[in-house]
């Protein structure tokens, strides 16, 4: 079988260029071309493109937040005010037990 | 939570800057600022307080990275204290052209990477035999199998747990200069030039790995859902 324009090889070499979009327009064309003529290529693409779409998907679940504990914030805190130039050490302390809105007050 | 102590405890590592450069940061993050002007101020004026606001606020979401950069939340939780503490400590190198979270975001990425070069030292595996083969006429050697429509979730809805589970075991499985590369670019968002900036490397080698890894992963999906169709075969 004879596909047109690039390589099956040289078109699976390519495919990131091509799925992130960083290619010519005519180069695109051309692979555009082969994917039509070349079932196994366009198999090959179109799992290629799933992975990238599947690691995204199946790393970042629903809820992409994690709480941060209070252990860690006065850890940080402390670490900070112990390095605190010698002016007003105070400034850099933190009640982690206030709420964010009542010391902002 | 294994290391969460007093200022003194903190080992000497934790004081070594994760944070980018000026340059760096210009070259990685372009963009005007939107408004953290008054915080940014507070945190170069050593404000305990807007220390506080900053973890509370930007914490979760960073807490999140690196736990899908190291696996696990306890590790994650001391990249991100690592992290806090040399950005706070390097406000000085904050110069507003990027968002204050851009930048802690980069932060963290860093501090994660720095642990898991000291805790991966496990040897490269090659994943050649995970990258297509061409004959002489340039086609590929072994036929490709479909996917089904819907066996791996390649509709628009979200994928299933147990699928979920198993891409992240075979990302895991990557070796970490490709699973690196492909967690920045395709989890974190990162482009090319900000991997290249965050991993030390070029451009080029960047797009090279990331689209091995793609290839290696791809390679391992498959024998993944092939290897489900041959067990529902055998029922």
């Amino acid at each position: 079988m004879k596909c047109p324009g690039p390589s099956c090889k040289e078109v699976c070499e390519f495919l990131s260029d091509f799925v992130d979009g960083q290619m010519s327009a005519v180069r695109r064309l051309a692979f555009e071309a082969h994917l039509k003529a070349c079932p196994p290529c366009a198999e090959y693409m179109h799992q290629f493109a799933l992975t990238i779409k599947l690691s995204k998907k199946c790393c970042c679940p629903g809820k992409p937040t994690l709480p941060i504990p209070d252990d860690l914030i006065k850890a940080v805190c402390a670490a900070m005010a112990a390095d605190q130039p010698a002016c007003d050490v105070s400034q850099a302390r933190c009640d982690t037990t206030a709420p964010l809105s009542k010391q902002q007050n | 939570m294994s290391r969460v102590t007093a200022a003194d405890d903190f080992p000497s590592r934790v004081t070594a800057n994760l944070a980018p450069r000026a340059d760096e940061i210009e070259a990685i993050e372009p963009e005007a600022d939107f408004g953290d002007g008054a915080l940014v101020l507070q945190l170069k004026a050593r404000d305990g307080k807007a220390y506080e606001r900053v973890m509370r606020e930007l914490g979760p979401r960073l807490l999140a990275t690196a736990v899908r950069m190291l696996g696990n939340e306890d590790d994650a939780r001391e990249a991100v204290q690592d992290a806090f503490l040399s950005a706070f400590r390097n406000m000085q190198n904050f110069d507003g052209k990027s968002k204050l979270s851009t930048w802690l975001h980069r932060i963290v990425i860093n501090a994660c990477l720095m642990k898991l070069r000291t805790k991966r030292r496990k040897p490269s595996v090659s994943i050649e035999t995970l990258l297509p083969r061409y004959n002489d006429e340039g086609h590929m050697e072994l036929p490709i199998q479909s996917w089904r429509r819907g066996e791996t979730g390649n509709d628009d809805d979200a994928p299933d747990d147990s699928l979920r589970q198993r891409v992240r075991e075979e990302i895991e499985t990557l070796p970490e200069e490709y699973r690196a590369v492909l967690m920045l670019r395709d989890v974190e968002d990162l482009d090319t030039a900000e991997t290249a900036v965050v991993l030390g490397v070029s451009e080029s080698a960047v797009k090279t790995r990331l689209h091995r890894a793609r290839q290696a992963l791809r390679a391992k999906l498959d024998l993944v859902v092939r290897g489900e169709r041959s067990q529902e075969g055998g029922k």
